[in-house]
């Protein structure tokens, strides 16, 4: 099974996650991930079906907007990676 | 007030990347230690900014700044992030309050005035609380 990690920032628990999820593809991961921890990370995480504007999601290491976004496939063992990205300005 | 506690290189660090980059803003990571009432800034990770408008705004390019954020916890801890306006203001501007998104961490500012450069930090509480201004210090070597 693919794993999911995410940072205390974006837990609904406050403590970093790494757990292994059900799904072919990320959006399927995420989904299967809040089915079972509750629906703070799509919320946090997904609008309209795609990745949020300052939300990064990894495949490997690899952003997945240069891939095929939350519809990028994963397969065992592929690690997708949540943070929040950083930005601002004057 | 928390406050944030620089090495003297972490400090000249991110004074010199700002000076670098000028005209354009810079970024990058913070990395140390951190406890309620204290982060400690012992080293820094440079982060590219992908922003389409580089004078005014940062946006870390992702893949850099996941790397970035593993790198520091190699070391340690994330303590926050850091950023330069060229030319000024010295306080986080409403994009910065707007976009903040990482909950108990700090944002840094460096400020390129007509001035020295000046150095601040807020923590980031949350939506709710917002920017809490932080205490700069510096530790000599």
């Amino acid at each position: 099974m693919p794993v999911i990690r995410i940072p205390a920032v974006i837990s609904e628990t406050g403590g970093a996650r790494k757990v292994d999820v059900e799904g072919e593809t990320v959006l399927e991961a995420i989904r299967a991930y809040s089915e079972e921890h509750g629906p703070e990370l799509e919320e946090n995480v997904l609008g309209d079906g795609e990745v949020k504007e300052y939300i990064n999601v990894y495949v490997n290491g690899k952003d997945v907007r240069n891939l095929d976004g939350v519809d990028t496939s994963v397969d065992d063992d592929d690690e997708i990676r949540i943070i929040p990205a950083a930005s601002g300005g004057q | 007030m928390t406050r944030i506690v620089f090495s003297q290189d972490a400090y000249d660090e991110i004074i010199e990347h700002a000076r670098e980059g000028k005209p354009y803003e810079i970024c990058g990571v913070l990395g140390g230690e951190r406890d309620d009432d204290e982060g400690r800034v012992e080293f820094t990770r440079r982060v590219e900014n992908v922003s389409e408008t580089p004078r005014v705004n940062y946006l870390m390019e992702p893949e850099d700044q996941l790397e970035a954020i593993d790198d520091v916890e190699e070391r340690g801890e994330v303590v926050g992030f850091y950023h330069s306006h060229p030319e000024g203001p010295e306080q986080p501007s409403e994009t910065d309050e707007a976009r903040a998104n990482w909950p108990r961490h700090s944002y840094v500012i460096v400020s390129l005035g007509p001035d020295e450069p000046f150095v601040g930090s807020w923590l980031w509480t949350g939506e709710d609380g917002g920017f809490e201004e932080e205490e700069v210090v510096v530790e000599s070597d």
